[in-house]
C-alpha cells in the first residue's frame, strides 16, 4: 500500500512496516515495524520518485477513537461520568490487547499519544543513545503507567507524569558507562531473582544516587534489594514496577503486552494483586452505560 | 491481675508484673502503674490518670471491650498477631471484599465517601458516624498529602465482616508523624465514636496509615480505643492473606434503595403518642363534673387537658398534628377503637409482631412504663403511689450478680436496664418453647412470661404489654404516612377495598337466599293453612290459629332480621364509601406529589441543563478570546515578515549600488593610471628625444647642467607619482576584496532567509526571492567579471610600470655617464 511520506512525519516510531519498491519491483524492507523510522532516507527516496510502500500499519481509525475517548475522559470533571468513560476506554483496550492481542508496540504508541510530555529533542536524544534501550524502555513505562490506569489511579495528569518519569529515569541509567556493558548489566540484575551484596555494586554503576535512594527498581519482593524493601511494604504500583522491570527484556518478542500477560496468568506481582488486575480487566457482566 | 484487663493480657500470652524488674525491656506500661518509669507507652484501660503519666500514653481502651467477644478479638488483632497487621485485610475475612480507591484530589472525595457510605448502608451500619469520620479524617489526610511535594495520591480500602466496619487511609511521603498532637483538635472527632483508631507510622517507608473499625452493635459504640504506633519496617514473614478479595472501588456497585428508617419510626410514635393521650383525656373526663360535650370539642381543649398530664416533658413530644388527631379519636368513637379491635385481633397470634415487640421494650424507659400504667386508669391518677415499684424492687439473683454488688451506687433506671434485657432474653426462650410445642403465642404467654420474671401485678403487666402492643400496631400500620389516611386504609379497610366489596355482596347474598327461604315458608305455611280449613272448615280453627300466630311471629322476626341485615348493608355500603373516598384522597394526594416531584424534576433539569449552557458559554468566551490572540499573533507574525523582507530587499539594494559606487570609482582609477601612463610614454619619448639631442651635440655645460637638474626634478616627481599609484593600487585591491565577502555574505544570508520564509509562509515569496537572488547572483558575476578584468589590466600596468622603471635606470645611468663625459 502506497503512503504519503506527509503521514508519518510526526511518528518517531513507524506505525508499520515500510518498504522501498525499487524500479525491479522488488521490495526492501527499511524500517520495521516499531522501529525508528529513518526520516532522511525515506525523504530522499520520496524526493527522487521512488515509491515508498507500508503494510501491517495501526488502524488508525482505532487510534484516533481511543484518543478521542481519552480526552474526553481527561476533560469530565464528574467522578460518576468519569468513572464511565474509564469502563469505556478498559473494554475497548481488553478487546484490542486481550482478544485481538495485538502488539506491544500498539499498546506502547497509545501510552505515547495518551501520556507522553516528551519534546522532539528528548526523543531524539534517546534514540540516539540507543534506540534498543528505549524501545525497552517505553515497553516498560507504557505498561507501567496502563496498569497504574486500570488499578484506579484515574488522574490523567497523575499519569502522564508516571509515564514521564518512569521513561526518563529509565533512560537516565548508566549514563556514566557505555551502552553495551549498561545493557548487560540491566539484563544480569534483571534475571536475579533475588539480589547479593555484590549486585549493590553494579546498580550503583549505573544509577545516580537521587535514583538508588527513590526508584523500587532494585528490589525484590524478598526485600533483599538495595533499599531492602519487601513486598509487604511496596505500594501496588511499587510492586507492579518490580514485576515489570522483571519481565521486560531487551527482546521484544519474549512478551507481549501486560494486559494479555496478565490474563494468562503470566504476570508476576503476587497472587492477590493479580486476580486484582484480572478481575478488572474481565469482561463486565453489565454493558458498560456510556456517559453523555 | 485478675481484672479482665489482667486475663486477657495473661491469655495473650504476655508477662505482667507489678513491680519493675531491673533489666527486662517493657513493652507497654498499663495505666498509672510503676510511675518512676517514664518513656515506655502507657495504655490506659481506666478514666482517671495521675498526671505525671498522662504524657507516655500512646493508647486508650475502654475497659468493657476486654468484656465482650468482638472487643476481645480485634484488640488480639493488634496485640497478638502483630502491630503491623492489616486490620482491613483480616477485618474481611471470610466475608466480602476489600474495595480499594486512588483518590488524588479533594475535588471529588464527596463521591468517595458516598461510595463507601452506599456499601455501609447496605450492610446496615450507623453511616451517620461513619460520614463524619470519613469527613474528618479525609480531610486531615488531604491536608497531611497537599503538604508533599509529588505526593501519590491517597489510598483507601475499606471491607466488613457484617460486624464490624473497617476502613483504612494511607499516605506516602509522610515525613513525620507526632502522634496525637499532630491530629491536635480533630483527635476527639476521630476516636469517639470510633471503636478501634490506630495511627501507625511507617518510619523507613514514610508512610502513615489510619486505621479504624466500626462495630454495628449498636451496644459497643461507646467502648472506644486508639493506638499511637510507630513501625520501623513490616515483616516480611506475614504474608498478605491471598483469599481475599480486592475490588476496585471504581467498578460499578449493587443498586440500593434508601429508606428513611427514623421517620417511619417517627410516624409510628406519633400514632402511640396520641392514643395515649386520647387515652388520658377520656379518663379525664370520665371525672370531670361540668365536661365540655365532645362535639364542642377543639385544638385548645385539648391542650388544657394536655396540662392535667402528670409527665408534662411527655406533653412536648404533641405537635399540631397529634393534637388535631386526638381531636378526631375524642369525637370518633369508630375511630378509636379500630385499634383496640386491631390489637384485639393481634394479640391472638403474636408470632409476627414479637420481634418489633421486643424493640420497643427494649428502648421503654422506666417513665414510660411508669407513665403507661399511670393514664390507663387502672389506678388513681393523682395516687403518689409508685406503682412501678414492682418493676425495679423485685431483684433477683441473677440481677444482683450481674451488677457485682454495686448496686448500691446505681438508679433504678440502670436496673431497670438490666431487667429489661433479660426479660427480652427470657420472652426469645419462652416464645422459642411454645413454638416448639406447636402452639401459637398470644398476649397472654407475653403477659405470663413477664409476670412472673418480675413477679409483680398482672394487671399492671397487662396494661404495659397493650400499651406497648398498641405502639407495635401502630409501627406496622404508620409508614411514613400521614396519621389519618394511613388510619383509614388500615384499620377501617383491615383487607382492603376489594375484599369488604366482595364481603358485602357475599352477604347481600346470603340475605337475598334467606329472603327467598323465608318467602318459600311463608307460600308453604299459607298453603298449608288453606289445605286445613278446607278439611277442617270449622273445627280446629285454634290449631290453625296457633299455627298462624307462630307463623306470623317467625314472620315478624325474619322481617326484623331482614331490617337488620338491610342496617348492616347500610352500614358496610358507607364504611365501603368512606374506604373509597379515603382511597381517592390518597390518590390524589400521591398524584399531587408526582406532580410536585415532576415539576420539581424538570426544574433541576433546567437548572442543570442552564449551567452547563453557561459553562459552555464561559468556555466558548474564552476559546474566542484564544482564536482572536492567535490571529493577531499570526497578523503580527506576518507583518513582521514582511517588513524583513523589504528591509532586506532594500539592504541588497543598497549594497548593490555600493557595489557598482566602487566599481566606477575602480574604473576611474584606471582610467587614471592610463591617462597616467600615456603621460609617462610621452615624457618617455621627450627623454628618449632629449636624450638623442643630447648624444647628437652635447650643448654647453651649462645648459647640461640645467638639463640635469631638471632630469633630477623629473626622475622624482615620476618616483613620487608611482609610489602614490602603487598605494591607491592596494587600496583597490582591498577594498573589492571587501565587495567580494560582502557579496558573499549577503547572498548566504539570502539563502537562508530564503529558507526561513519557506518554512514560514509557504511557496510564494519563495519565487520571488529565487528570483532576487538569481538576478543578484548574475549581477554578481558581472561585477566578478568586470573585476578579473581590471585585474589583468592592473597585472599589465603594473608590468609597465616595473618596465618604465628599468628604462628610467637606464635614462639614470646614462645621465650619469653624460655627466662624467661633460666632466
Amino acid at each position: 500500500m502506497s503512503f504519503n511520506f506527509k503521514e508519518i512525519k510526526n511518528e518517531i516510531l513507524s506505525p508499520g512496516n515500510i518498504f522501498w519498491k525499487k524500479r525491479s519491483g522488488d521490495l526492501v524492507l527499511i524500517t520495521q515495524k516499531g522501529d525508528v523510522i529513518n526520516h532522511d532516507l525515506i525523504q530522499k527516496l520520496q524526493d527522487a520518485h521512488h515509491d515508498i510502500v507500508m503494510n501491517d500499519q495501526i488502524d488508525p481509525h482505532q487510534r484516533d477513537k481511543l484518543n478521542s475517548i481519552y480526552e474526553k475522559y481527561c476533560s469530565e470533571l464528574l467522578m460518576r461520568d468519569k468513572i464511565g468513560w474509564r469502563d469505556q476506554l478498559i473494554e475497548l483496550m481488553r478487546v484490542d490487547f486481550i482478544v485481538n492481542q495485538n502488539s506491544q508496540f500498539e499498546f506502547n504508541q497509545l501510552a505515547w499519544d495518551f501520556f507522553s510530555t516528551f519534546s522532539n529533542d528528548d526523543i531524539a536524544s534517546f534514540i540516539k543513545k540507543d534506540s534498543e534501550l528505549f524501545k525497552r524502555n517505553l515497553t516498560i513505562a507504557s505498561n507501567y503507567t496502563f496498569t497504574a490506569f486500570v488499578l484506579g489511579y484515574y488522574e490523567p495528569r497523575f499519569l502522564s507524569n508516571l509515564f514521564t518519569k518512569t521513561l526518563k529515569n529509565l533512560m537516565e541509567l548508566g549514563n556514566s558507562t557505555n551502552v553495551l556493558s549498561l545493557k548487560e548489566k540491566i539484563e544480569y540484575l534483571r534475571m536475579q531473582d533475588s539480589f547479593h551484596e555484590d549486585d549493590y555494586e553494579s546498580m550503583k554503576e549505573i544509577a545516580n544516587e537521587d535514583l538508588l535512594s527513590s526508584t523500587v527498581l532494585f528490589e525484590r519482593y524478598d526485600g533483599s534489594g538495595l533499599r531492602k524493601i519487601n513486598a509487604r511494604e511496596m505500594t501496588d504500583l511499587e510492586v507492579v514496577l518490580v514485576a515489570l522491570n522483571r519481565k521486560y527484556g531487551f527482546e521484544s518478542s519474549s512478551s507481549e503486552n501486560v494486559f494479555l500477560e496478565i490474563s494468562r496468568d503470566n504476570f508476576d506481582c503476587g497472587p492477590r494483586l493479580l486476580k486484582t488486575l484480572q478481575k478488572l480487566l474481565a469482561k463486565k457482566d453489565k454493558e458498560i452505560v456510556i456517559a453523555a | 491481675m485478675s481484672s479482665p484487663v489482667g486475663v486477657f493480657f495473661q491469655d495473650s500470652g504476655f508477662d505482667l508484673h507489678t513491680q519493675p524488674i531491673e533489666g527486662v525491656n517493657y513493652d507497654f506500661i498499663l495505666n498509672d502503674h510503676c510511675p518512676e518509669l517514664i518513656n515506655i507507652p502507657r495504655l490506659q484501660t481506666i478514666e482517671k490518670l495521675t498526671p505525671t503519666v498522662i504524657p507516655f500514653v500512646r493508647s486508650y481502651i475502654h475497659k468493657d471491650l476486654f468484656l465482650s467477644t468482638k472487643g476481645k478479638q480485634m484488640l488480639s488483632s493488634y496485640f497478638v498477631d502483630g502491630v503491623d497487621v492489616d486490620l482491613v485485610d483480616r477485618f474481611s475475612k471470610e466475608y466480602k471484599q476489600i474495595y480499594n480507591v486512588k483518590i488524588h484530589d479533594y475535588l471529588n472525595m464527596g463521591f468517595f465517601i458516598d461510595s463507601i457510605i452506599l456499601e455501609a448502608y447496605k450492610n446496615r451500619f450507623d453511616i451517620k458516624i461513619l460520614r463524619d469520620y470519613l469527613n474528618t479524617s479525609l480531610l486531615y489526610a488531604f491536608k497531611k498529602m497537599e503538604a508533599i511535594q509529588d505526593s501519590m495520591p491517597l489510598d483507601l480500602s475499606y471491607s466488613h465482616d457484617g460486624e464490624a466496619f473497617t476502613i483504612q487511609i494511607s499516605i506516602s511521603g509522610v515525613q513525620a508523624f507526632n502522634g496525637r498532637e499532630d491530629l491536635k483538635e480533630i483527635f476527639e472527632d476521630l476516636t469517639k465514636k470510633t471503636n478501634y483508631f490506630d495511627a501507625a507510622y511507617f518510619s523507613k517507608r514514610k508512610k502513615l496509615v489510619i486505621s479504624s473499625l466500626f462495630f454495628n452493635d449498636a451496644k459497643l459504640r461507646e467502648r472506644t480505643s486508639y493506638f499511637f504506633t510507630e513501625i520501623g519496617e513490616r515483616s516480611k514473614l506475614q504474608s498478605p492473606k491471598e483469599d481475599s478479595d480486592i475490588v476496585s472501588g471504581l467498578e460499578p456497585k449493587d443498586a440500593v434503595s434508601y429508606k428513611p428508617e427514623k421517620v417511619e419510626d417517627f410516624q409510628a410514635r406519633k400514632l402511640a403518642v396520641a392514643r395515649k393521650f386520647t387515652l388520658f383525656i377520656k379518663n379525664y373526663r370520665a371525672n370531670e363534673a361540668n365536661a365540655i360535650p365532645l362535639e364542642k370539642i377543639e385544638i385548645k381543649d385539648v391542650e388544657t387537658y394536655l396540662e392535667f398530664y402528670p409527665r408534662q416533658e411527655a406533653v412536648t413530644e404533641a405537635d399540631d398534628e397529634v393534637k388535631s388527631y386526638i381531636c378526631k379519636l375524642l369525637k370518633d368513637e369508630q375511630l378509636s377503637n379500630g385499634i383496640n379491635e386491631y390489637v384485639q385481633k393481634v394479640s391472638g397470634n403474636m408470632d409476627t409482631q414479637l420481634p418489633e415487640f421486643q424493640r420497643i421494650l427494649g428502648n421503654k424507659s422506666l417513665q414510660d412504663i411508669e407513665e403507661v400504667i399511670k393514664i390507663s386508669g387502672n389506678s388513681k391518677l393523682d395516687s403518689d403511689v409508685n406503682v412501678v415499684k414492682g418493676w425495679i424492687e423485685s431483684k433477683d439473683k441473677d440481677g444482683k450478680t450481674i451488677v457485682s454488688g454495686n448496686d448500691s451506687g446505681m438508679s433504678d433506671n440502670d436496673i431497670w436496664e438490666i431487667k429489661k434485657s433479660q426479660l427480652n432474653v427470657k420472652i426469645k426462650d419462652e416464645v422459642q418453647r411454645i413454638k416448639s410445642e406447636g402452639k401459637i403465642v398470644t398476649q397472654d404467654d407475653v403477659i405470663r412470661i413477664i409476670s412472673t420474671q418480675l413477679n409483680t401485678n398482672e394487671n399492671d403487666v397487662k396494661t404495659v404489654v397493650k400499651g406497648i402492643l398498641e405502639e407495635v400496631v401502630a409501627t406496622e400500620l404508620v409508614r411514613n404516612q400521614k396519621l389519618e389516611e394511613s388510619f383509614a386504609l388500615k384499620i377501617l379497610g383491615s383487607q382492603g377495598a376489594d375484599q369488604v366489596r366482595e364481603k358485602l355482596e357475599s352477604q347481600i347474598g346470603r340475605m337475598k337466599k334467606i329472603m327467598d327461604q323465608l318467602k318459600r315458608e311463608l307460600v308453604k305455611l299459607q298453603n298449608e293453612k288453606t289445605i286445613r280449613e278446607a278439611s277442617h272448615p270449622n273445627g280446629e280453627s285454634t290449631g290453625v290459629s296457633e299455627d298462624a300466630l307462630q307463623v306470623k311471629a317467625a314472620l315478624g322476626r325474619s322481617l326484623e332480621a331482614l331490617k337488620l341485615k338491610d342496617r348492616m348493608i347500610e352500614k358496610a355500603k358507607s364504611d365501603f364509601e368512606q374506604i373509597s373516598k379515603a382511597k381517592d384522597q390518597k390518590i390524589a394526594s400521591l398524584e399531587q406529589r408526582v406532580e410536585e416531584s415532576r415539576v420539581e424534576f424538570a426544574r433541576s433539569r433546567e437548572f442543570a441543563n442552564e449551567e452547563k449552557l453557561q459553562q459552555l458559554e464561559v468556555e466558548n468566551k474564552s476559546l474566542n478570546a484564544r482564536l482572536e490572540l492567535a490571529y493577531k499573533k499570526v497578523n503580527i507574525m506576518n507583518g513582521n515578515l514582511e517588513n524583513r523582507e523589504t528591509e532586506i530587499n532594500d539592504r541588497r539594494e543598497k549594497e548593490l549600488e555600493t557595489l557598482k559606487a566602487n566599481m566606477q570609482v575602480a574604473q576611474s582609477v584606471i582610467e587614471r593610471f592610463k591617462n597616467d601612463k600615456l603621460e609617462m610614454e610621452q615624457r618617455f619619448q621627450e627623454e628618449r628625444e632629449a636624450s638623442r639631442k643630447l648624444k647628437e651635440g652635447s650643448g654647453s655645460v651649462q645648459s647640461l647642467k640645467t638639463e640635469l637638474e631638471e632630469r633630477d626634478s623629473q626622475i622624482s616627481s615620476l618616483q613620487s607619482d608611482k609610489k602614490v599609484v602603487e598605494e591607491k593600487f592596494r587600496a583597490l585591491s582591498v577594498e573589492l576584496k571587501k565587495v567580494e565577502q560582502k557579496l558573499k555574505y549577503s547572498t548566504s544570508q539570502l539563502e537562508s532567509s530564503n529558507k526561513k520564509a519557506v518554512a514560514a509562509s509557504g511557496q510564494k515569496s519563495v519565487e520571488s526571492y529565487i528570483k532576487q537572488v538569481e538576478q543578484v547572483t548574475s549581477r554578481f558575476k558581472e561585477a566578478t567579471n568586470e573585476i578579473a578584468e581590471k585585474r589583468k589590466e592592473l597585472v599589465k600596468l603594473k608590468q609597465e610600470n616595473t618596465l618604465m622603471q628599468s628604462k628610467l635606470a637606464e635614462l639614470e645611468k646614462k645621465l650619469g655617464m653624460a655627466d662624467k663625459k661633460a666632466s
